[in-house]
């Protein structure tokens, strides 16, 4: 059976070393992260631009009734084949009664 | 060391929180770069607002599952995270990898004055969460990541290694586990 050690100040005590010091110095200082391709400085200035001039709900609002429009044309598509696929079920059955 | 929640999808609080990276953006637009696009142009506050605008121009249809984020003590928003599943080769074998397709820390984490609602390790702790998420699942999944040059120095600090010069950088397994033991020990 195994005996654990009374844990001291001086075992919990961790000493980082020169480099992990310099390194979370820097991480500090850098942590502004952005990862993911940008697009081109011309691109940046409009997309930035449009930032600026856009009403953001506004904006956010049109681009999700668009979305929401393309997924109800999606159901009521899915929603015919289903429809289809039961009328062809129906008529099979019926052919075999 | 700061503290932050991760979260996994998107919701209501994500979008709340996109919605006020925006009014604080304009905010700092008028406050420290006089309210044009020229005064704030080749800041990371600027690549910030990009790499966030072109986020928000499809959030309606980005899939729920592919959104990560951090939150702060101040219930804010911190940063956000888009990944996906992939494969790359490593050494001629195709491996299962987490491709991080986006990361984009709050406006206030990356401009570059001292604003009140800064909380600075946003960027590292969603790096932190996605690991840590992987390996709850029981994987040891390779990070991949493009990291524009002004952002590579940030991304090797915390292990990634560049593969081939085009800004394309990976994190190993083992290079996580040095990570996540630098930061208990931080």
């Amino acid at each position: 059976m195994s005996q654990e050690l009374p844990e001291t100040k001086e075992s919990k005590a961790y000493q980082p070393t020169p480099e992990q010091l310099a390194r979370w110095k820097r991480l500090d200082e850098n942590d502004g992260a952005i990862a993911g391709k940008l697009p081109s400085e011309e691109e940046q200035a409009r997309i930035f631009k449009e930032f600026l001039e856009t009403d953001y709900l506004t904006d956010q609002l049109e681009r999700v009734r668009a979305h929401k429009e393309k997924l109800l044309k999606k159901l009521q598509s899915a929603e015919e084949y289903e429809q289809l696929l039961l009328e062809k079920i129906e008529e099979r059955e019926a052919k075999k009664g | 060391m700061n503290e932050f929640s991760y979260i996994v999808g998107a919701g209501r609080e994500v979008e709340e929180g996109l919605a006020f990276w925006n009014e604080k953006a304009r905010e700092y637009v008028d406050t420290y770069y006089e309210g044009n696009e020229e005064s704030a142009r080749g800041t990371r506050f600027y690549r910030g607002v990009i790499k966030t605008r072109t986020i928000t121009n499809s959030l309606p249809e980005i899939e729920e599952e592919k959104i990560r984020g951090v939150f702060d003590d101040q219930n804010l928003l911190a940063s956000l995270a888009l990944i996906q599943d992939t494969s790359i080769f490593v050494e001629e074998e195709l491996v299962d990898c987490i491709e991080i397709e986006s990361i984009v820390n709050s406006p206030w984490n990356l401009i570059k004055y001292p604003v009140p609602e800064k909380r600075k390790g946003a960027g590292t702790a969603i790096v932190e969460g996605i690991i840590k998420e992987n390996r709850g699942k029981g994987l040891n999944r390779i990070l991949k990541l493009f990291a524009v040059p002004e952002e590579k120095i940030f991304y090797s600090d915390l292990g990634f290694i560049e593969t081939n010069g085009s800004g394309e950088m990976i994190l190993s397994d083992e290079g996580a586990s040095m990570l996540l033991n630098d930061l208990d020990q931080k």
